[in-house]
């Protein structure tokens, strides 16, 4: 069964008295383990596609479907707590709380749960995230103390602090260097696979689309390519 | 976390923070030291009240509410204020003797004569008759300047000092102890007249013009002076001289032309002389004594052991008064000092009422400073929903931030207005200002803090932090989690 299915989902925006439909109507089945990419230029509707994924956003006409419930008509507080055990987020502007520290950021989801609190589990599976991100000497900084790529490498161990099903990815590598983009992507290609982690990722890059195994390509809010490399 | 956020979000826009921080600071200041000053005020009053003038408890006919122990003046009638006399005094007596918590009892006529100062003219003024061996116990207040104080039974007065100030310096009549006043009283008992020999001059230490200046009598005077002798015929002896009036050409007493030039005539009685042959003490003996039950008093006057709350025993009394019928009404000095004390129910009100208006525009300015500050989190916001935040999680976030500025600046206003008090309890309040001096309660107003102005100043702290968030917050909830995505 697919861990994510998006089924004739479509999506029309107003744009003053104009409707734009970003997302025509599109099938996407993605499966637990998976490292997606979806492709294509700006305004193909991937960004669109990549926040009904993420619960951030519902469907005009169609269904999300996540472990093979429908999403739809669920009520905002249902979402969060699907999107909080569910899916883990990383923005294209890493969106870290600046009051926070970098461990207070990464700590941050665990106290929104049903059941906020920080174990001794939890506690050595933070170290073990901030080992990993490489960030264990700039524990105490706030995010404008720290470079773009160290900002990213903590909005990864965020996203993974509540060892979701899911890690969404919009556009991750946009706003860094070429050098440090393929560190972070080096990063969540690891994740994937050490965790079984899936990850889907909206991008213009090809780098990420040379090393994603799911590669799904968007034009004018249809699904113009959705192949699998084995 | 949560407050972790909230302070240091409120910590980095430090700006806003220290403009609604000083909005909560002054207002919880004003509201606390104003509220001090007010109360303290309120107490000096009281205590003046209670010690000079009404006790702590005070019985009094309830044929005229309120008015105390200086009278209801009456609408119809041009004269001096009423005061009606105690009925039921024997069984509102056995009532008090069964209260508990009683320190003193003493008993009390009021009322209004004319000291008639012959060729220099008359004033007319306040009088208590009092009995002296319950009344300085109960009433402890008073300062003497010269003389003594007056002996059980003994007839005479102690004259109040700004008034004797006022005879020697406007009248240039300098009255010494053991000099007699002739006192004149035209009451419902018919015209009466008595000299009464000055035992001492006191001053209340705490007084002021503007409350009412009165001298102490004995009782037995008073009462013959406003005719209250219980219905008895009062045994009075008439000299010659007096009777002989009775031959005399009464017409010139009544004469058109001015007085002055019939009593030229031999043997005339007029406006100069009338009082001479009527007033001679000589010739009328004291009131005989007769039973307080019979004569009546205006008042009984209640002192309560220290820390006594007179409330529930004036509603027992009252209860008791109205379920045996008897016309007698128990107050605290507060009602008998209306409408005086009506000044501070008023200046309190009004007071706190602009005071309720600052917080109204505080909460209104707190809250478009919090909406600014959602507007400029909305990525914040929005990243925190994404992640799982429920809309209780953003809420709590805003009531922790407004609660602890609120909190906090109300904390610092608080201590701000602790040390105004502390200056002006040090230096004191000190005004030749006679409404200043009123409303201070007469002498040098130093305010200490008691537990109400602390509570009201608590409950405005309260309001603001409780009202402040609710738009904030209201804009906040609407942030999507969208907003995560396409905000900056």
């Amino acid at each position: 069964m697919s861990i994510i299915q998006l089924t004739q989902a479509r999506k029309n925006y107003m744009l003053g008295k104009t409707v734009v439909e970003a997302v025509k109507g599109v099938d996407i089945s993605i499966e637990a383990g998976d490292f997606i990419s979806i492709a294509g230029p700006s305004g193909s509707g991937k960004s669109t596609i990549l926040n009904m994924i993420g619960l951030i956003d519902t469907p005009t006409e169609g269904e999300v479907f996540i472990n093979g419930n429908p999403t739809t008509k669920l009520k905002d507080r249902v979402l969060t707590d699907l999107r909080h055990d569910f899916i883990g987020f990383i923005f294209q502007s890493f969106n870290l709380i600046p009051v926070l520290t970098v461990r207070e950021n990464i700590e941050f989801p665990l106290l929104l749960g049903r059941k906020p609190r920080i174990t001794k589990e939890t506690k050595e599976w933070i170290d073990y995230l901030i080992r990993e991100v490489g960030l264990a000497d700039h524990l105490a900084h706030r995010p404008n103390e720290l470079s773009g790529g160290q900002r990213q490498r903590v909005a990864i161990a965020r996203a993974l602090v509540t060892k979701p099903n899911v890690v969404l990815a919009d556009e991750p590598t946009a706003n860094l260097d070429s050098v440090t983009g393929e560190q972070i992507l080096s990063l969540m290609k690891k994740v994937n696979r050490d965790l079984n982690t899936t990850f889907i990722f909206s991008t213009h890059d090809e780098k990420i689309v040379d090393i994603a195994d799911h590669i799904i390509r968007l034009k004018d809010g249809l699904v113009v390519q959705n192949t699998r490399r084995s | 976390m949560i407050w972790a956020i909230a302070i240091r979000n409120l910590l980095q826009h430090k700006t806003k923070t220290m403009i609604i921080g000083f909005l909560v600071t002054v207002g919880i200041m004003l509201t606390f030291a104003g509220n001090v000053l007010i109360d303290s005020m309120i107490r000096n009053i009281s205590e003046i009240f209670t010690e000079y003038y009404t006790g702590d408890i005070i019985i009094m006919s309830n044929e005229t509410m309120g008015g105390g122990v200086f009278g209801v003046q009456s609408d119809e009638v041009f004269g001096p204020p009423l005061i009606p006399v105690l009925k039921d005094y024997d069984k509102v007596m056995e009532k008090v003797g069964k209260l508990s918590g009683i320190k003193s009892v003493t008993r009390q006529l009021s009322g209004y004569a004319i000291y008639n100062l012959n060729e220099i003219g008359m004033d007319y003024s306040l009088f208590f008759g009092i009995e002296p061996e319950s009344y300085y116990t109960a009433m402890s207040g008073i300062q003497l300047v010269q003389g003594r104080l007056l002996k059980p039974g003994e007839e005479g007065m102690i004259l109040e000092y700004d008034t004797w100030k006022m005879f020697k310096e406007k009248k240039n009549l300098d009255i010494k102890i053991g000099d007699s006043i002739q006192l004149n009283n035209f009451g419902t008992g018919g015209f009466k007249i008595r000299d009464v020999p000055v035992v001492g001059i006191f001053k209340f230490p705490r007084g002021n013009d503007r409350l009412w200046p009165m001298s102490f009598i004995d009782a037995a005077s008073l009462r013959y002076l406003l005719g209250k002798t219980g219905g008895k015929t009062e045994k009075v002896i008439v000299s010659k001289e007096a009777t002989s009036l009775l031959n005399s050409d009464m017409d010139s007493l009544f004469a058109e032309d001015s007085t002055g030039t019939v009593a030229s005539k031999a043997g005339a009685v007029d406006s100069s002389n009338v009082f001479d042959i009527l007033g001679d003490k000589k010739t009328v003996s004291p009131a005989a004594p007769v039973p307080a039950s019979e004569v009546g008093w205006h008042f009984i006057i209640l002192r309560t052991e220290k820390g006594v709350d007179t409330a529930p025993i004036i509603a027992k009394l009252n209860k008791e008064f109205e379920d045996e019928g008897l016309m007698a009404n128990a107050q605290n000095w507060w009602v008998s000092a209306s409408p005086d004390s009506m000044i501070y129910s008023g200046l309190q009100i009004l007071f706190n009422v602009a005071i309720f208006i600052l917080a109204f525009v505080a909460i209104i300015i707190i809250m478009n400073t919090m909406v600014v500050s959602v507007m400029e989190r909305t990525s914040e916001i929005g990243t925190m929903r994404a992640l799982g935040a429920q809309k209780s999680f953003v809420t709590k976030m805003f009531i922790a931030e407004t609660g602890f500025i609120t909190l906090s600046f109300g904390a610092l206003g608080l201590i701000l207005g602790a040390l105004i008090i502390w200056v002006i309890n040090v230096v004191g309040i000190n005004t030749d200002n006679d409404t200043l001096r009123y409303l201070g309660g007469g002498g040098i107003i130093r305010p200490t803090i008691t537990l109400r102005p602390v509570v009201i100043s608590l409950i405005l702290m309260g309001i603001i932090a409780l009202f402040s968030w609710i738009y904030p917050v209201k804009i906040a909830l609407k942030v999507s989690p969208l907003k995560a995505i396409t905000s900056d």
